[in-house]
């Protein structure tokens, strides 16, 4: 049984009176344990098809399915809340909070079960990661990039989901921090057996994935590695 | 971090925009405070009023219904009041005594009338105050008080017995005690002259003395001194008997009645009517019963008309409620434009906590949380310097209105005289101007405390709507996947 399976999807965006179709009749697997990459040009529509497996938009057609039940039954919000985390290319971190705190803030709302000491938990992830206590307790537009986005992964990782969905993850990294966060990335699919996708246009990022697809002309294409 | 730790990060965080907030909601608030305020002085002075005005009222002519029926109808006369229908009414549960009576002058040709005002030293003519309640309502009700003897008992007051009370002033002057024996004379005038048709020998079984009523000059018209009171039956029976008397004489006055007045079956006597009501709060309810109650013309006098009364304290209600809409409106509408404003500035913050897969609910819950601490302390500050504001502010306003209804005021004294036709029963503490403005008091009582902060944290809700609308409206993908 696949983790996430993607079925005749289909997506457009409207174009005057035309569509503009992104995606057309995609179908595709992942599993857990494994490292996805999705490459593509920019506007080849990877984050358009990111933010359908993370349910921040619907197909026009076709499904997006969970441990084979349509994300649309589950319900979406409760699917983000439930299942996965997703790392932006922008971080999306609250500015005004502590990088714990932000962690804290998933925790909050996810309905999964969590450790007890909630504080823990946070500190022990952000120096998994690679932040120490003091850095772990500066409002997050302290930061720098690399370390924002450090706190992203973490904040994906603390709501104890399966599926891990990032765009672009190291769009805004220098090469050194890049190869760190990929590694990470690679880690928690192989040691911590989630379900990684990233989508990027990095081909370095590609060549630590154990599987690459590449988007064009709004077909999924498996690429050999 | 959930929604409500959010909220409070958020209002401690970000102290430029909890200070904008607070300022607004402070401002708009002290005239949300002045008005409710106000309202409620004005609601605890109308209680104040009406406990002040006079528990007794009593039944008398509806001028302006007569005046239309008699349009209608020029044979219109209302129906004497019976002695009946002014029992059925006595025995109302919101009445707590009452009387009635009928009026006569009698002639005397020995005692002195004791001067008031200096004007006439003499005179030969008192008047009477019919009395049906032994106990007489003026000495319940604390316009008079015995200095010796007795009220009347229900024996006197059935049969036809000439029993008086008479002042001490007046005992005084005519070296009259208890069981003294006064002469009064039934006179008539005609052609011939003056003509004692009978001579009546009231036995004097009490002296009173009137007591002062505080606010009222000395010397007032009403000649508290100069009061004898008797059994309306004696002054009914000299009544009829003079009726008896002048018909003889000018049958031409008379010939319209069916059948000749006869001394024996007189029953027009028309009475004056006095009931103290248990609680002059309960006016309202007392005067729907009466209404089933009286033929066609009659209505409740009141000392004080308390709809003219309270045209000031009203019309000040009036203008505090208009100030209260526009400022809640004010209020609404700005509030929510600001916090609006403030959560366009959050909007990736929102798209964060959306993508996160918060429920909106809570998400609604944070941001009316947010605005809520807020606006409790503003509201709270804004309590207490609106209270004041308003205080200045609405006594000079009320004094304004008092000013513009000075043609209210004469009004009033035409209600007074019109009510003390009915009756030569004094002059009681009537409603003055002084009493309104004294009576309106602004302060924070409990009520209004309770009240100002339902109204502001309802009004701070409501700005809450729109704010909470556009952020669930919110697409996060939109929001985050933009760089
Ligand atoms: N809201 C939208 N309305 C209309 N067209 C859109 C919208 N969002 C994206 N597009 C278009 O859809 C196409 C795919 O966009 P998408 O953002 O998915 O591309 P991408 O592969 O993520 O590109 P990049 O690598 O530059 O991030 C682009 O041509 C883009 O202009
Ligand atoms: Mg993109």
């Amino acid at each position: 049984m696949s983790l996430v399976t993607v079925s005749k999807v289909n997506y457009f965006y409207p174009d005057g009176d035309a569509r503009r179709y992104i995606l057309k009749d995609v179908s595709c697997t992942f599993e857990r344990g494994s490292f996805y990459a999705i490459l593509g040009e920019s506007g080849s529509g990877k984050t358009t098809f990111l933010s359908l497996l993370g349910a921040l938009d619907k197909p026009k057609s076709g499904k997006v399915l969970y441990e084979e039940q349509d994300i649309a039954a589950i319900g979406f919000e409760s699917f983000r809340r439930n299942k996965i985390g997703i790392i932006f290319q922008a971080y999306n971190l609250i500015p005004y909070m502590t990088a714990v705190e932000n962690i804290k803030v998933a925790m909050s709302i996810t309905d999964n079960k969590l450790p007890k000491d909630v504080n823990e938990v946070a500190y022990n992830l952000l120096d998994y990661i690679g932040l120490d206590k003091a850095k772990a307790d500066r409002t997050v537009n302290k930061l720098s990039g690399g370390e924002q986005q450090r706190v992203a992964i973490a904040r994906a990782l603390a709501t104890n989901v399966d599926v891990i969905l990032a765009d672009e993850p190291t769009g805004n990294l220098d090469e050194d921090m890049e190869n760190e966060i990929v590694a990470i990335l690679g880690k928690l699919a192989h040691e911590h057996n989630k379900c990684v996708i990233v989508v990027t246009h990095s081909t370095q990022i590609a060549k630590q994935a154990d599987a690459v697809f590449k988007l064009r002309k709004g077909k999924l294409e498996a690429m050999d590695n | 971090m959930n929604a409500v730790r959010r909220a409070m990060a958020s209002v401690v965080r970000k102290p430029g925009k909890t200070v904008i907030l607070l300022i607004i909601i402070f401002v708009l608030g002290n005239i949300i405070a002045g008005a409710v305020s106000v309202r409620q002085a004005v609601e605890n002075a109308e209680v104040t009023l009406r406990a002040k005005m006079s528990p007794d009222v009593a039944i008398g002519y509806d001028e302006e219904k007569i005046e239309t029926l008699f349009a209608q109808n020029p044979t219109f006369r209302p129906e004497p009041l019976s002695v009946e229908t002014i029992e059925k009414i006595g025995a109302l549960p919101y009445v707590k005594s009452f009387d009635y009576s009928t009026f006569l002058s009698l002639e005397t040709p020995s005692l002195q009338r004791y001067p008031i005002t200096g004007n006439q030293a003499s005179g030969t003519y008192f008047a009477f105050t019919g009395v049906n309640n032994p106990e007489i309502i003026d000495m319940q009700e604390g316009m008079i008080h015995l200095v010796t003897g007795r009220a009347f008992n229900e024996q006197e007051i059935r049969n036809l017995s000439y029993v008086a009370l008479v002042s001490q002033d007046v005992a005084n002057i005519n070296n009259l005690a208890v069981g003294s024996v006064m002469n009064f004379e039934n006179v008539m005038y005609d052609d011939s002259g003056r003509r004692v048709i009978a001579t009546y020998h009231f036995e004097i079984i009490g002296i009173f003395e009137p007591i002062k009523q505080p606010g009222k000059a000395d010397g007032s018209f009403d000649d508290w001194e100069n009061k004898i009171y008797t059994p309306n039956r004696v002054l009914n029976d000299a009544t009829a008997f003079w009726v008896e008397e002048d018909s003889k004489l000018h049958p031409e006055i008379y010939s319209d009645r069916a059948d000749s007045y006869s001394y024996s079956d007189f029953d027009e006597t028309i009475y004056n009517t006095i009931y103290v009501l248990n609680d002059p709060a309960e006016l309202e309810l007392f005067k729907e019963e009466v209404t089933g109650l009286v033929p066609e013309g009659y209505i409740v006098k009141t000392r004080e008309n308390f709809d003219q009364v309270a045209v000031p304290i009203r019309s000040l209600q009036k203008i505090a409620f208009f100030i209260l809409c526009i400022a809640v409106g004010a209020t609404v509408l700005i509030t929510s434009l600001l916090i609006t404003l403030f959560l366009r500035d959050r909007r990736r913050e929102m798209g964060i906590y959306l993508s996160l897969g918060e429920r909106k609910i809570r998400m609604a819950g944070q941001i009316l949380l947010e605005v809520i601490v807020v606006a409790f302390i503003a509201i709270t500050l804004s309590l207490f310097s609106g209270n004041i504001l308003s205080n200045g502010l609405s006594e000079k306003m009320l004094a304004d209105q008092i000013v513009a209804g000075q043609t209210n005021a004469a009004d009033l004294d035409n209600y007074n005289s019109g009510f003390l036709d009915l009756g030569t029963r004094g002059y009681r503490n009537a409603i003055s101007h002084e009493d309104i403005a004294s009576s309106y008091v602004v302060f924070l009582d409990m009520k209004t405390v309770l009240l100002f902060y339902g109204v502001g944290l309802g009004t701070v809700c409501l700005s809450v709507l729109i704010p909470i609308f556009y952020v669930t409206r919110l697409n996060p993908k939109k929001i985050l996947m933009k760089y």
